[in-house]
């Protein structure tokens, strides 16, 4: 036993030198640095060169792309895009969760039926999309029933919207399910305990339920960012370089400059938007990070 | 009450199915029930569609014409396949020891890397394009299959699922291990994976649907025609080729949908990784 403790107290020790283990971040790390961290450090050089020939711009670029109006287009589209339909998508989720949890019988097969939308690939979608959302397509016959003549929904901004749809359709069952594990997480006594004090359902789950799925919360949020940024295939898919101004997001401006070669302008706005990115992550970081020793 | 919940779940059943269904069903018909059906929205008549829920007169001319004759598709395929697989294994190989000593191993500047990790999980492609082009030039790898492979394998999205996943590990169970005198890479090998197993399955499968998905480099870093994956297959659709393309569609989403279907048990172990508390 006292062996046992020593060896412990031993490997404690170890712990505050270098570590072979962290071989093993190597390769990773090497990588990261190769394919992400250099050339981050290239596009941020090249934001502050001219657009032509060497030296030094200054804010010349970022000045340029602030003043573009396809950059102030792209960026009301993408940012309008986050703020109405994450939340949305959150709330929406968050609510069949709770739904499912209440319902209880069934939770399995409708588990595996909502993530099926997450496995449809873009490339699947785009002639059906057609037939549902064309200007003779099936949305509208069925809107016709009711005496309202539907609009074109991809050459007008209802494109917007059919984005919307298409991202909440991906991804309500996957953030669904993040949180019904979630929500499977919180201690059962809670609930018997607190149901003993005489609260409802409603209260429940405000005070026990609610403050326990911060975490998963925040993780939910990451991956429905990182899924709203990948709408743009969509929207590609469907629309090509230039699609209905209304869906003309970010990416496609981006995609545009790098084949017209403006790099200036590509490199400025990409400092730009990876400057929101780190803000955002160091907002969120806290949460998330494992502990330091 | 319960009644009026299953009432609406299945009205959202309803809505995810019916696009699939209504794919498959439309690659199972003929050039006229087609025409017939959808031809308004082909041809920018204004005929508004019909939909019928079963073909009239199915036939499977559409998976012939397209898995034999189709060429472009069949090497599309194989290169969605290639790509698809290096990856996912490169991926699981390269994060798999990282998130292991993230997880478990207490060293300098494990939050900075962590911070750094997270930043680049939520860079969208197109802020590193230009340079990330130029450095997969330099290295002789752009218009080739591995200048999507590589990029993709040092992505830090399975890390950091991983990450999650290994801390769920318990110390204790480590502590003997490394009692009986296991090192790390026996401790990886023979506690970490196995117990981590349906975490890593989890990114597995969400990496081929992220492999299957991926547009963005292929536009960018392949010029070539030959090497394009199946996720830029979207031919101008025309009346004659409509029944083809509903076939490509089916064909397309067959792998996701069953991995999705089978490794559904090992997602969820995924997603329960989540939920530790840092």
């Amino acid at each position: 036993m006292e062996r046992k403790t020593q060896k412990v107290k031993s490997l404690q020790k170890q712990k505050r030198k270098f570590r072979k283990e962290l071989l093993f971040l190597l390769p990773s790390v090497i990588g990261v640095i190769i394919f992400y961290f250099i050339p981050f450090c290239d596009v941020l050089l090249r934001s502050f060169r001219p657009e032509f020939g060497g030296g030094f711009a200054g804010f010349d670029n970022y000045k340029a792309v602030l003043e573009n109006k396809a950059f102030k287009i792209a960026v009301k589209n993408t940012l309008k895009f986050v703020v109405i339909y994450i939340p949305i998508l959150l709330i929406f989720s968050l609510f069949l969760a709770v739904l499912l949890d209440y319902l209880r019988e069934k939770q399995k097969i409708y588990k595996k039926i909502f993530l099926l939308p997450m496995a449809i690939p873009v490339a699947s979608l785009v002639l059906i999309w057609k037939v549902f959302f064309g200007e003779f397509g099936l949305i509208n016959r069925i809107l016709s029933c009711f005496h309202v003549i539907g609009p074109d929904y991809f050459h007008t901004s209802f494109a917007f919207l059919v984005l919307g749809i298409t991202y909440l359709w991906r991804n309500f069952g996957y953030d669904m399910l993040l949180w019904k594990t979630g929500i499977d997480a919180v201690d059962a006594d809670l609930y018997e305990a607190a149901a003993l004090d005489g609260a409802g359902f409603v209260k429940r789950f405000w005070y026990i339920t609610l403050p326990q799925l911060k975490e998963m919360g925040f993780v939910i949020i990451i991956i429905s960012v990182i899924n709203s940024f990948k709408v743009f295939r969509e929207a590609y898919l469907i629309g090509g370089d230039y699609p209905n101004q209304s869906i003309y997001m970010l990416q496609h401006l981006f995609n545009n400059w790098f084949v017209q070669l403006e790099l200036g302008k590509l490199t400025a706005a990409a400092i730009m938007l990876a400057c929101v990115i780190i803000f955002f992550v160091a907002c969120i970081e806290r949460i998330l990070t494992p502990k330091e020793g | 009450m319960k009644k009026l919940i299953n009432l609406c779940m299945m009205f959202l059943v309803l809505l995810i199915f019916a696009p699939i269904f209504i794919t498959i069903v439309h690659s199972f018909m003929g050039m006229s029930e087609l025409e017939l059906n959808i031809g308004g929205i082909l041809s920018g008549s204004q005929k508004p569609v019909a939909i019928s829920l079963l073909p009239s007169y199915p036939t499977l001319k559409n998976y012939k014409e397209l898995l034999l004759y189709s060429e472009a598709f069949y090497q599309m395929f194989w290169n969605s396949t290639f790509q698809s697989v290096l990856t996912i294994l490169g991926q699981v190989i390269v994060a798999a020891p990282a998130a292991f000593v993230i997880a478990k191993y207490q060293f300098r500047g494990k939050r900075v890397l962590f911070w750094i990790y997270l930043i680049v999980m939520l860079m969208p492609f197109q802020i590193l394009m230009v340079s990330e082009y130029l450095i997969l030039k330099n290295l002789f790898i752009i218009n080739t299959h591995w200048a999507i492979i590589l990029p993709g394998i040092f992505g830090t999205y399975p890390v950091f699922i991983l990450t999650k996943v290994f801390m769920n590990i318990s110390d204790d169970v480590m502590d003997a291990a490394r009692l009986d005198g296991a090192n790390s890479l026996t401790l990886l090998c023979k506690i970490v994976l196995p117990i981590g197993k349906g975490g890593i399955i989890a990114v597995m499968i969400l990496d081929f649907l992220e492999c299957i998905n991926n547009i963005e480099t292929p536009l960018v870093f392949l010029k070539d025609k030959a090497l394009l994956p199946l996720s830029l297959f979207f031919p101008q659709v025309s009346i004659y080729n409509a029944g083809a393309v509903f076939a490509a569609s089916v064909v397309i989403m067959l792998p996701t949908v069953l991995v999705f279907i089978i490794g559904d048990e090992y997602l969820e172990t995924g997603f329960q990784a989540f939920q530790i508390k840092g």
